[in-house]
């Protein structure tokens, strides 16, 4: 029983392994669920939102929200508690689907989330079929925002989840591809397979494995970016022609799902890119030879990686002017895709010849 | 589909009227008036003053607003500029589908009462946003300076306080009705 439980939910079986008591399995995985949710993910969605307005307004020359808290920390929670109290207006021509779509999207998102694993113990679900199941869960969220928008039967709306569709033929090869030189160097399609190949030192990360890596990470990271739909890839929902897209219709509480929806993004691709490329949450120097809490200090350094690409993708968010849909397809098709395609080969080539050695090892042999 | 006009949230339909929570009041509030987002209706000049509000100088940002370009994401309607015969069937249309609890603040002499372009002078203008929505805060000016917008700012958060959150309240969308123009 235990057995199963850690290969489905590690991060259950070690929060339960604390306790001797005997709870059927789906007690503890709805415990594991929901103890990640809100006290791992969502704290760090929420430092993400202040993150982005702090450095937003510094970027800008401006001071940010201050009011509310040291420093307006408490910011978030007076903007959820406002939405949580607003009327949660609903068009009347709008589909069935305008009440449920969002919290599909966030659903889908979710899982994408708990598959990343923080350490051996700390991953909510491990998926024997890990990147397929990635791959999956990004493009059905996707098409959950489709769906939400369509539903909204509002001209912007339409006209965003049009541009939503055509969005995926943008970045859904350029990603394929580049989720392929960690599948290769650590020759595991598994999230936790992929993370114990590499190692805390950064020769040891897959970006540093070889030079094809190192231009698999760079497409990677350049394609989530255009998956997550944030500037300056936001022309499925940009405010000065479709005034905010998919979702102009939705206020009240359904608005503040759509901020978790954007930090939840924001929080795959840098997390994904941490996990893939850059070691994770492994740590140098044994630090993490603590028993059961190791994974605290896993988590400490996940947790330091995910907010610096997080600070590198505000930065390109408030400082670069919105692509239009040509710019973004171009910047896609010929830049990424023929890099990509390009990594793919130069990792298999050098996986061949220098017998999976990385470039460090190479080089000390 | 039969609706409610006064659905505010979540916590209202779900409890009787005579539920007077003063805590709970003061969270609410508290809530509304740190996290004012305002919909940017640049109508004329003032509009470029109001833009300035949320620029690097003034940065209305430290109150917790921010700009929106979707009615249904705003709180706050402000009214910035000439209201012409043309946008005031417009500017009623987006402040009924701005949800509720809602404001507006009438920035500068022409959406105060017509300034420059009132009755006397223009076949073309609205004399005053109040005579087509209701308006809680004016601020005086042509244009007024960016302080005086977030002194007007200052003043809608004190009027916030000053309400009872927790109960319904009248809508204020059927005040304009007998006041509409012509
Ligand atoms: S009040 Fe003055 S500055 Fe403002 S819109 Fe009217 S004329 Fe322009």
């Amino acid at each position: 029983m235990t057995a199963d439980l850690e290969r489905i939910s590690p991060f259950a079986a070690w929060l339960f392994s604390f306790f001797g008591v005997r709870v059927p399995a789906w007690i503890m995985v709805l415990t594991a669920v929901s103890i990640y949710g809100f006290f791992v993910i969502l704290p760090q969605l929420a430092a993400l939102g202040y993150l982005d307005r702090k450095l937003g307004a510094d970027i800008q020359m401006r001071i940010g929200p201050n009011r509310v808290g040291p420093a307006g920390l408490f910011q978030g929670i007076a903007d959820a508690l406002k939405l949580l109290f607003k009327q949660d207006a609903r068009p009347g021509s709008a589909g069935m689907a305008f009440r449920f779509a969002p919290i599909l999207v966030l659903c889908v998102l979710f899982l994408a989330v708990g598959s990343i694993p923080v350490s051996k113990d700390w991953a909510l679900s491990s998926v024997d079929s890990g990147l397929a199941h990635l791959l999956a869960a990004l493009l059905l969220s996707r098409f959950f925002l489709f769906w939400s928008a369509y539903s909204a039967n509002n001209p912007w709306s339409a006209l965003s989840a049009f541009r939503i569709l055509a969005h995926v033929s943008f970045y859904l090869l350029p990603l394929a591809v580049a989720f392929l030189p960690p599948v290769l160097v650590s020759g595991s399609i598994d999230m936790g397979g992929i993370l114990s190949s590499q190692g805390g030192w950064p020769w040891r990360w897959t970006l540093f494995h070889d030079p094809g890596a190192l231009i698999g990470g760079l497409v990677f990271f350049g394609a989530m970016h255009i998956w997550q739909c944030r500037a300056p890839f936001d022309f499925t929902s940009a405010e000065s022609e479709i005034s905010g897209g998919a979702w102009s219709e939705y206020s009240g509480a359904r608005k503040g799902l759509v901020s978790v929806i954007e930090f939840a993004g924001l929080y795959l691709s840098c997390g994904l890119f941490a996990v893939l490329y850059l070691g994770g949450g492994n740590v140098p120097f044994g630090l993490d030879s603590f028993g059961r809490a190791a994974s605290l200090v896993h988590f400490t350094a996940l947790t330091i990686k995910i907010f610096a690409l997080a600070a590198v993708s505000i930065w390109a968010r408030w400082s670069l002017p919105r692509l239009c849909a040509g710019q973004v397809v171009s910047f896609s098709w010929k830049v990424l895709l023929p890099f990509g395609i390009v990594s793919v080969l130069s990792t298999a080539l050098w996986m061949a010849l220098a017998a999976g050695k990385s470039f460090a090892e190479a080089l000390g042999a | 589909m039969t609706r409610k006009r006064y659905e505010m949230g979540i916590l209202e339909n779900a409890l009787p009227e005579y539920a007077v929570f003063s805590r709970l009041d003061r969270l609410i509030s508290w809530a509304r008036e740190n996290s004012i987002a305002y919909l940017t209706m640049d109508l004329a000049c003032c509009g470029v003053e109001m833009l300035q509000v949320s620029g690097g100088r003034f940065d209305i940002e430290r109150f917790g607003s921010v700009p929106q370009v979707s009615p249904r994401h705003a709180d706050l309607m402000i009214v910035a500029g000439t209201i012409t015969y043309k946008m005031a069937p417009l500017l009623r249309r987006l402040y009924g589908e701005m949800p509720l609890p809602k404001y507006v603040l009438s920035m500068g002499s022409c959406s105060n009462c017509g300034g420059l372009f009132s009755w006397e002078y223009s076949y073309s203008s609205v004399s005053g946003a109040d005579k087509i929505i209701p308006v809680d805060v004016f601020v005086p000016g042509c244009p007024p300076r960016p302080e005086a917008v977030l002194h007007g700012l200052l003043a809608l958060r004190k009027r916030i306080a000053s309400r009872h959150a927790a109960v319904r309240e009248e809508a204020p969308g059927e005040w304009g009705k007998e006041r509409a123009v012509k």
